[in-house]
Formats: C-alpha cells, structure tokens, sequence
C-alpha cells in the first residue's frame, strides 16, 4: 500500500492579523455607480489600467486575460465625467474578446470562449469543496492550488505577509468562486490569471499560465497558477508600464 | 521587503526526500525561486504559515512509524539578504537548526 503521511504542519505566528474589509455587494454598486469628473491613467496597459482602477476605487477584482501583444500594449486612459462602471467597460472595449460582469461581490475581467474554451479553462472547475479555517492567506491559496493539482508532495514551506487570515467553506465551487471568495475574505482584493497565448495545452487538457512576477511558465506539473495582489501593492513586472524594483 | 525560500540538497536523506515536488513561498509559479508579491510587514516581520513534509516511510503496513531524519538547508531571501537555517526532518518532528518548534 502506497500512503503519503503528513509528517507535521507548523504554524508560526509571528504578527497579529488585520481587518480587512471588503464592499457588500450595495457598496460594490454604489462604487461602481459613482461618477468621477476627472480620471487619467495616462498610457497603460490592459491589466496595469485595470489593478490602477481597482487600487483607486477599492474594487475587489478577478481578471483572467490572455498574454497578446494588444493586450500589451499601452493606450492613454483618460476619462471626464463617466462613472467607475464605465471606466472598467471602456478599458475592457479596448481588447476584443473580453466580459465584464460583477459576480460574487468582484468585478470579474473574462475572456471569451473563443479566446479560451470553458473546457480548457480551470477557472470553471468544479471542485468537491474548498476550506480555509482561519489559514493565511497564502497558505489558502495553496490549498486552493493543491485542489486544481493535486500533487504528493514531499517537502513543503509557505512564507507570509501574516496580515490575513481567511475563513471559507465554499461547497462545489468552481476555482473562480474559489478565488472569488478569497478575494472578499481577505486582503488580497485582486485575482490575476495570465494565460499564455500559445494555444498548447497541458496534459490535463488546461491552458497554460504565467506568473506576473515571472515571465517562464511553470513546468505542467505545476500547472495552472494566478496571483494575488493587495491594493496598492507594486505593480507587478509583466504588467507595470515602468520598470520597477521589487522590494 | 520581499520574502521567498529555496531548499537545498538532501543529506542524510532517511525519509526519501530527495526529488520529491517541493511547494515553496513562490510556488507554483516559482517552486524554489522568487520573489512573487510575499512580503515582510513594514516592521520587517513575516510568518511562516507552514513547514511540514510527506514521506511514504513514515507509514508501514497502514500504521504510522518513527524514521528519520532528512536534513535540508532552507533558505528564506529577504530583499537582497538571506537567512539559512537547517531542517532536520523525521517522522514524528522537524527541528529547526537543532530545535523542535511549535
């Protein structure tokens, strides 16, 4: 009989946690309806305009985008009198192939079947269920993961911030409700999935993603991934217009 | 200040260690390397929320058992410094440069 045993998980403490508050789904729509007199971005990319508006309003945000070189490109973002609903549509119309929809209490980013087939897609998964209890953040997300490729490890180790602890018990999502959920519950409001635009497929029968921080796809074992940004946090390299120095 | 880890080789390796997938701060994406948006609190402080390892003889015949240890070099980067610390892993513990946390 082959049987993996979970030696030991240790949990360190060294920081207390944050309240962290995340707009009802009244809020998200008051948000959304607000009408802003002045709003520049200057030349942004898809993704930058995008985190930019989420930071400056306070959206919680799931975007899943398609690496392109259109989608890299910078456009002059410049709005007057136009609420925050119709900032995020018209950064969105910038890209064909792209949906906006508010769903979950986050304004979702999606791209179009033919873009992505939902059969291809790992965010519409189902999964069985999904569980933090009082996890990190961080340490959720890799759960969430262990769930969308189940992996025997041998070794494991997970750094964090240590400012948000999530508590979730979600009964069949798919992995997008999952991230969703993980967005409203904690810090982390932004959910980035970055597919590749190489249509290739993973032996699972996904497409492939990169990492923001990083530009190589991880090897299909460890296959798909996403990242999760704070508002305000650094914007990342594929995606800042500026070239940044990680902190 | 960014944060991520790495382990190193195996040595002694009483748990059948070596090669198995390793999960690190920055994985999937970046499973050994970083860094990847984990960061220390502004007072320089960070958590690690989980230290732990499967080994396949820890368990015989269905019953858990004592074996051990593999010892690995971790590695936290911390901005551009690092700090390497000695995991001694068995069945029933890991200790931490020569002590048992929890």
């Amino acid at each position: 009989m082959v049987a993996r045993l979970i030696l030991l998980l240790l949990l360190f403490q060294y920081s207390g946690t944050a309240e962290t508050s995340s707009p009802g789904a009244q809020d998200l729509s008051s948000i959304l309806n607000k009408r802003v007199t002045n709003y520049n971005l200057g030349p942004s990319r898809l993704v930058e305009a995008l985190v930019h508006v989420s930071n400056d309003f306070q959206i919680p945000l799931g975007i899943a985008w398609v690496e392109s070189p259109t989608a890299d490109a910078k456009t002059p973002f410049a709005w007057k009198n136009a609420t925050v609903q119709e900032i995020i549509d018209s950064i969105v119309r910038t890209q064909a192939g792209y949906e906006v929809r508010v769903k979950n209490g986050v304004v979702q980013i999606s791209p179009s079947r033919d873009q992505i087939a939902d059969n291809q897609n790992f965010l519409k998964v189902k999964l069985p269920s999904f569980e933090a209890h009082n996890d990190f953040v961080e340490m959720a997300s890799v759960k969430l993961h262990m769930l969308v490729t189940p992996r025997k490890y041998g070794q494991l180790s997970i750094g964090a911030t240590g400012d948000s602890r999530v508590d979730l018990e979600l009964k069949n999502p798919t992995v997008e409700e999952a991230l969703d959920a993980l967005a409203v519950a904690s810090d982390h409001k932004i959910w980035v999935v970055t597919f590749i635009a190489e249509r290739g497929l993973t032996p699972r029968g996904m497409r492939r993603t990169i990492s923001l921080w990083n530009p190589k796809p991880q090897p299909d074992e460890e296959q798909p991934g996403w990242d999760l940004l704070r508002w305000g946090d650094p914007m990342p390299p594929l995606i800042a217009s500026t070239k940044q120095q990680v902190p | 200040m960014s944060i991520w880890d790495s382990f190193g080789s195996y040595s002694p390796d009483g748990l059948n260690l070596q090669g198995a997938p390793v999960v690190t701060t920055c994985s999937p994406n970046q499973t050994n390397s970083g860094p990847c948006n984990v960061n220390t609190l502004s007072d320089g402080t960070f958590t690690e929320a989980a230290l732990g390892a499967c080994a396949t003889v820890c368990c015989v015949g269905g019953a858990c058992t004592t074996g051990g240890p593999s010892d690995v070099p971790q590695t936290w980067h911390i901005a551009s410094s690092s700090i390497v610390q000695q995991i001694s892993e068995y069945c029933e513990k890991i200790l931490v440069n020569g002590t048992q946390v929890q």
